[in-house]
């Protein structure tokens, strides 16, 4: 049993989100750490709570745990972190474990717990990079690191392998290990310590310290708790799936026998374990991920960590990795970034305060660039590299990558062009651009939103406090119903989850949790694929705004109260591919009850009419909203 | 049994591409059901003969852990070769190479040999990535390229072991930095700079003892 003080945690957390940290460093956390895109920050930045949830949510400034680290010891830290694997870690059922299936494009249906337990492992080590990569001075990345030295044995020492596997993998990293000048501010002690800790994690004869200190662990009657490293079972399991496949009868004896051995030890871990929370565990629990991103988050890293120790072996061929640079994909991503910076000023943080609606694409220009950056610039490139097709050894990126986030989701459009070339096509390409569908690459599953709450740690927390009734979480539920909770990822259990997405390819099906606005309106054609509609009629549409996209359901009547929007005829409009624009403002002081929604192209333009004038403004001024969301969370 | 060399491999590509199975043909013969396969045992590796020298390949694989990035990723740095493999059978998985070798070659050392394979090449009526499209890929890449087949082991042995051929050459021609276990080698006992010369290899040579 497990009980941490409630420590004077609230006061240190005040001091250190108030001093402002600099500015590029917030820049790049504000990106690694992009959580602004689902919680609605307008909704919460205004109403009236105080203290330190306050703190703990995502539109803060992010605390570096640099300034907590002397206040709060790597003990309460482990405890914390076990916590919040545990919750996940003990509800992963037998089933869940079947070989394979945590990786299949039904896995957050058929295993979720184990989707969250493996981005449980991921958002820690994303984590204690990003802490590390944030100090300026080797002397401090190197406080840092033998602070989560430290944490990593305090979490073996709790038999939590999975979050000191995942901190220790952190520091395993290209961008950390290749840290040489950090490395060697690190005292003698720290880095037997970590030899230390590398042996135990050895892959060396099958993993077997590790395997051997976990059965140790399970076998102790007086502190059974233990967390194991699951990835590597997960890997066994598929490994006695090739061994003894299902189809092998006469073998069919010795694959349930090894499976089962495997599940009962992963069951013997799930049988005790109770810690209490405290302070931190909400910190902790506020580190966000997103899964679509960690190509981002990597390469970001991998950047950073050359300018702070730039390579002497790479000196000579660095003009030739500049040059290439400038044209790759994650160059055209920052330089995005500074012109939103210089032509919108608005989409800082202060935006909300001055909740004032300004558009961020009303530049055509920029509008043109954005579209050309996301777009033609990557395309170009791939060709370029395709061409180039010369790899200069060493710790670098290629080129050709064609796992264009922006591609995967703003190609609504093109879908019909592209379908169907893939056999014939004698390069890889980005076919997945051609659905209209976010999938993880290496496996083929629908990657979720943050939004979506069998991802959110923090929702998961608060099922498992509705479901089994643990009163040492009852304080989680209660922050969690007054400040964490995004308004739009509301379902609360997994039952909910499976209901709602049956089919994970069929995404469409928003609860009405997920709609931040919705109405009758009528839609005109002004320009289609550029050109003018020979007929346009004013047609009448069921709205719906989600936090990534428009629907438009067709509708019978325009009439709310009779409304029977047809759920199956639906047309989708990626906010991140559309902008509206407020009608009002051409026309001076002639209000109306119209308003524009164009492509950034401008290819295609509609009308948008409503009731109201009223009505026309919310539908404005929400969109725009949850444009500028999406925008801060992708750019 | 000592050897001259130990190289390390990792196997990557995306999940369901047959990667464990390549494996487990290879090393084949410490699986045989006397084995428990979880405890204990030496795993992933095998002994072969280049140049009749002994080389013993000991081969991560990382099945099932796809989802684990820096797991994967941290296997990458200390490996000698890689095997990238995509299935012939499914376009999408051959689609994501880049994607692979761009993680490859960022968190690797920079004169790992990628092998690029084909597997599954036993159900030519499903084929869905033509053979020129994989050589083609190669080429523009810079990798070794093969058609295998898990099942019939068509390719498989020659597959690791021309990965391990390019390798040893590599060695001989002075590329790979030998006494850098980061690079994927190890150095057998028999072949001990300790005979040689003293150098700081001897730390890593301790634990090089034979396994098989």
């Amino acid at each position: 049993m497990l009980s941490v003080a409630n420590s004077s945690f609230s006061s240190t957390v005040a001091a250190a989100a108030s001093s402002s940290s600099s500015s590029t460093s917030s820049l790049r956390r504000s990106i690694s750490t992009p959580t602004t895109l689902f919680s609605l920050k307008t909704l919460t930045s205004e109403d009236s709570t105080s203290g330190t949830n306050r703190l703990w949510k995502h539109n803060t400034t992010p605390i570096s745990l640099y300034r907590l680290m002397n206040k709060i010891s790597p003990e309460t830290f482990a405890k914390q972190l076990t916590l919040i694997d545990w919750i996940i870690f003990s509800k992963i059922k037998r089933e869940e474990l079947k070989p394979g299936q945590w990786t299949g494009s039904m896995k957050h249906v058929l295993s979720p717990n184990v989707v969250l337990f493996t981005r449980r492992f991921n958002i820690v080590t994303y984590w204690a990079i990003d802490e590390i990569l944030c100090l300026k001075t080797p002397k401090q990345r190197a406080e840092m690191i033998s602070f989560f030295i430290k944490l990593i044995n305090n979490l073996i020492e709790i038999h939590n392998l999975h979050s000191s596997y995942a901190i220790k993998s952190a520091l395993n990293s290209a961008s950390i290990h290749r840290l040489e000048k950090t490395w060697n501010c690190l005292s003698k002690k720290d880095r037997q310590c970590f030899e230390k800790i590398d042996a135990l994690f050895s892959e060396s004869d099958n993993s077997n310290k590790l395997r051997t200190f976990m059965e140790m662990a399970v076998r102790n009657p007086k502190n059974s708790n233990c967390i194991p490293n699951l990835a590597t079972y997960l890997r066994d399991i598929i490994h006695i799936d090739s061994a003894f496949p299902q189809s092998d009868i006469q073998r069919a004896n010795l694959r349930h026998e090894k499976l089962e051995s495997i599940y009962t030890f992963i069951e013997k871990c799930q049988q005790s374990n109770e810690i209490e929370i405290d302070d931190v565990h909400n910190y902790l629990v506020s580190l966000r991920y997103i899964e679509e991103l960690q190509k981002f988050r990597e390469d970001d890293y991998f950047k950073t960590s050359l300018k702070l120790e730039p390579d002497p072996n790479l000196e000579s061929r660095n003009s030739y990795q500049q040059k290439k640079l400038s044209y790759s994909r994650f160059s055209s991503h920052y330089d995005i970034r500074a012109l939103q910076q210089q032509n919108d000023p608005s989409s800082s943080s202060s935006y909300h305060q001055q909740n004032q609606s300004t558009l961020e694409l009303n530049n055509p220009d920029y509008a043109c660039l954005l579209n050309k950056s996301f777009n033609g610039e990557c395309l170009k490139h791939n060709k370029e590299s395709s061409i180039n097709g010369d790899f200069k050894p060493g710790h670098r990126k290629t080129y050709s990558l064609e796992t264009n986030l922006f591609l995967s989701t703003n190609n609504n459009q093109n879908n019909v062009a592209n379908n169907n070339n893939q056999c014939s096509s004698s390069s890889p390409t980005n076919d997945r651009s051609s659905k209209n569908l976010k999938v993880n690459l290496i496996d083929d599953s629908p990657i979720i939103n943050n939004n979506d709450p069998i991802i959110n740690t923090y929702q998961v927390s608060h099922v498992y406090n509705k479901q089994d009734k643990k009163p040492t979480l009852e304080m989680l539920k209660r922050k969690s119903d007054d400040s964490y909770l995004s308004p739009i990822g509301g379902l609360t259990n997994l039952e909910d989850w499976n209901t709602v997405y049956p089919d994970p390819y069929e995404r469409w099906t928003y609860t009405d949790k997920d709609i931040i606005h919705k109405g009758c309106v009528n839609r005109k054609t002004l320009l289609k694929d550029k050109k003018k509609p020979p007929l346009s009629f004013w047609t009448n549409y069921h709205l719906r705004l989600t936090s990534d996209s428009l629907l438009f359901f067709n509708s019978k009547s325009n009439n709310p109260l009779k409304e029977t929007p047809n759920l199956r005829a639906c047309k989708k409009f990626p906010l991140l591919e559309w902008t509206v624009f407020d009608n009002n403002n051409q026309q001076s002081n002639k209000s109306s009850n119209v308003f524009t929604l164009a492509d950034h192209s401008c290819s295609t333009i509609y009308k948008i009419r409503t009731l109201t004038e009223t009505e026309t403004k919310d539908w404005i001024r929400l969109i725009k909203q949850a444009t500028n969301n999406l925008r801060q969370f992708y750019i | 049994m000592s050897y001259a060399y130990l190289f390390k491999y990792i196997i990557i590509g995306d999940t369901g591409v047959g990667k464990s199975c390549l494996l487990l043909q290879f090393t084949d013969k410490r699986f045989q059901p006397v084995h428990d396969l979880t405890i204990g045992v030496e795993f992933g590796a095998r002994m072969i003969t280049i140049q009749n020298k002994q080389i013993k390949l000991q081969i991560w694989d990382t099945a099932g852990q796809e989802a684990f990035r820096s797991i994967t990723r941290s296997y990458y740095r200390g490996a000698a070769g890689a095997l990238l493999v995509y299935d012939i059978t499914r376009r999408e998985t051959f689609n994501h190479l880049t994607t692979w070798l761009e993680d490859a070659r960022q968190h690797s050392n920079s004169s790992m040999v990628i092998m690029l394979i084909g597997n599954k090449c036993d159900l030519e009526s499903r084929r869905e990535v033509r053979r020129e499209e994989g050589e083609a890929f190669a080429r523009e890449h810079g990798l070794i390229f093969m058609e295998t087949s898990a099942k019939t082991a068509a390719n498989v042995e020659e597959a690791f072991i021309n990965t391990a051929q390019e390798i040893f050459d590599k060695i001989q021609e002075g590329v790979f930095d030998i006494n850098n276990e980061a690079n994927g080698i190890k150095i057998g006992p028999q072949l001990s700079p300790s005979n040689q010369k003293s150098s700081s290899g001897n730390q890593a040579l301790g634990t090089g003892g034979g396994c098989c």
